[in-house]
C-alpha cells in the first residue's frame, strides 16, 4: 500500500521474527514505481531489477524468499515469468528463489470473481479501476492479460516455481478470496506445492490482515499472530530451521 | 436533506433513485453508525452473524476499516498515495518509537539507490550484520494502494450500502 517506508514498521518487526530462526536475516524491501504516474511493465520490470540486486547479495537464490502481498503478489509471481523469460531458470534452476509468500495476492486484474464481501475494505469497481489504471492497452480501457498471473500461469509452472513452493495467506471473507482459490487450485494442478493458510470469516479475515493488525490491533498476541505463522512457515518449509 | 430523503435511504421508503443530493453528507454520519453498530454488538442488540468482521473488530479496528473503505472508495490516487509518502509514514515511524522510548532504530536499515542499472534499483535493506552473508534474504514486494478516483452515483453508492446492511444495522437506531 504506498511505499517501502510504509511498511518499515513492519518489515523491523518480521526481521525480528526471522532472527528467532536464523543467524543473520536480511531483508530487501523494493520501491517500485506505482499507478497511475507509471504504468505496466515498469512495475515488473523494476522488481525483476530488484531481485537481481537481492540475489547479488544473497549469492544464491537457494536462500532468497520472496513475499508480496496484494499487487506485490502479482507482481512476485510475474517476476518467475520474468526469470524465465530471461533464460536464469536454465542455469540449472539456481537462481529460482526457494520459497514464496504471498499474502491476498491480486491473481487475477479484472475477473468475476471478484465479488465484494460485506466487510472488506476493498470493492470491486475500485480495484478494477486500478486495474484499468495500471495495465491499459493501447485504447486505454482493456487490461491486458499477460499482467494477472492467473492468466500467464500455464504448463511448466512447477519447474518455474520455488524449490520449496508457496505459502499463500488470505482471509477467507475478502474481497479476492474466490479468485484466490481458484488460482491455488490451479498451481496444485499444475504440479506446484502450495501451502495455504485461510482464515475464516470473522475478525481476521480481511484484506492484507497480516499487515492491517500489525497497525490496529490492541495487544501485541493479536497484531503479530499472523505473521508469526507465515515466518514459522518460512523457517519449517525451507529446512533451513538453525536451532 | 429532507426527512422524506433520509427516510428513504433506511429502506421505509421503495425508491432510491431520488437521492442525488446529499451523498456526501451521508458520509459524514457513516462514522458514528460504526460506533452505534459495534455498541450494539457489544450489548447483544445485533443479531450480527458470526463470520462479520464487526463482532470480533474492537470500535477502533471498525472504525479504522471504515475510514480505509471510505478511501479506497472515494480519494483520488495522488491524494491517498500522499498517505504512504516517506514524508508522513517516517515521521509517524518515529512517533510510534518515541511513544517506546526509542530514540534510534532498533534495527539497521539503510536506503539504497542503484543507478548503474536499468531500470534503476530503489529500496530499503534491513540486515543483522552487513559485514558477513545473510543466510535468509526476504525479498518483499509491497502492494499498491487501489484507489478509485470515478465516484459511484451517490443513489448506486447509497443502493450498495443499503444491501450491505449498514442502515439497517447502523444508521436505524439513529432514527428509532
Amino acid at each position: 500500500m504506498g511505499s517501502t517506508h510504509f511498511y518499515l514498521e513492519y518489515l523491523m518487526a518480521l526481521h525480528s521474527l526471522l532472527g528467532q530462526y536464523y543467524h543473520n536475516p536480511a531483508i530487501f524491501a523494493i520501491e517500485y514505481s506505482l499507478a497511475p504516474g507509471a504504468q505496466y511493465p515498469r512495475q515488473p520490470d523494476e522488481v525483476f531489477s530488484g531481485y537481481l540486486h537481492a540475489l547479488s547479495v544473497a549469492g544464491s537464490g537457494d536462500c532468497v524468499c520472496v513475499m508480496g502481498d496484494s499487487a506485490g503478489g502479482s507482481l512476485a509471481l510475474g517476476l518467475l515469468s520474468d526469470l524465465r523469460k530471461s533464460g536464469m531458470l536454465s542455469k540449472e534452476f539456481r537462481e529460482r528463489p526457494a520459497f514464496m509468500v504471498l499474502v491476498s495476492p491480486w491473481m487475477t486484474l479484472v475477473s468475476e470473481n471478484h465479488r465484494n464481501s460485506q466487510d472488506d475494505y476493498l470493492s470491486s469497481e475500485s480495484l478494477h479501476h486500478f486495474a484499468r489504471l495500471y495495465a491499459p492497452d493501447e485504447t486505454g480501457c482493456i487490461v491486458r492479460d499477460v499482467a494477472s498471473p492467473s492468466v500467464f500461469m500455464r504448463t511448466g509452472w512447477r519447474s518455474l516455481g520455488p524449490k520449496y513452493g508457496y505459502y499463500i495467506w488470505y482471509g477467507k471473507n475478502e474481497l479476492l478470496a474466490p479468485d484466490i482459490r481458484e488460482a491455488i487450485q490451479r498451481l496444485r494442478k499444475l504440479g506446484a506445492s502450495v501451502h495455504v493458510d485461510a482464515r475464516e470469516a470473522g475478525g481476521r479475515s480481511l484484506h492484507v490482515w497480516p499487515l492491517i493488525s500489525f497497525f490496529l490491533a490492541s495487544d501485541q498476541n493479536r497484531r503479530l499472530e499472523e505473521t508469526k505463522s507465515i515466518v514459522a512457515a518460512i523457517s519449517t518449509l525451507t529446512s533451513k530451521n538453525v536451532d | 436533506m429532507s426527512l422524506m430523503e433520509f427516510l428513504s435511504l433506511v429502506g421505509t421508503l421503495p425508491h432510491m433513485n431520488v437521492l442525488s443530493i446529499g451523498a456526501d453528507w451521508l458520509e459524514v454520519i457513516e462514522v458514528p453508525a460504526v460506533v452505534i453498530r459495534r455498541v450494539r454488538i457489544a450489548l447483544r442488540l445485533s443479531s450480527v452473524p458470526a463470520e462479520c468482521f464487526d463482532r470480533h473488530a474492537t470500535v477502533f479496528e471498525a472504525l479504522a476499516v471504515r475510514c480505509a473503505r471510505y478511501a479506497h472508495f472515494n480519494l483520488p490516487p495522488d491524494i491517498l498515495q500522499a498517505f504512504f509518502h516517506k514524508n508522513v509514514t517516517y515521521p509517524f515511524l518515529r512517533f510510534r518509537m518515541l511513544r517506546h522510548l526509542y530514540i534510534w532504530s532498533p534495527v539497521d536499515w539503510q536506503e539504497i539507490s542503484d543507478v548503474t542499472v536499468s531500470p534503476c534499483v530503489k529500496g530499503i535493506w534491513i540486515r543483522k550484520d552487513a559485514t558477513k552473508d545473510p543466510d535468509i534474504v526476504l525479498y518483499y514486494i509491497h502492494g499498491e494502494s487501489a484507489p478509485c478516483r470515478q465516484r459511484a452515483a451517490p443513489s448506486r453508492c447509497l443502493a450498495n450500502c443499503r444491501n450491505r446492511g449498514w442502515f439497517c444495522d447502523g444508521l436505524y437506531p439513529l432514527l428509532s
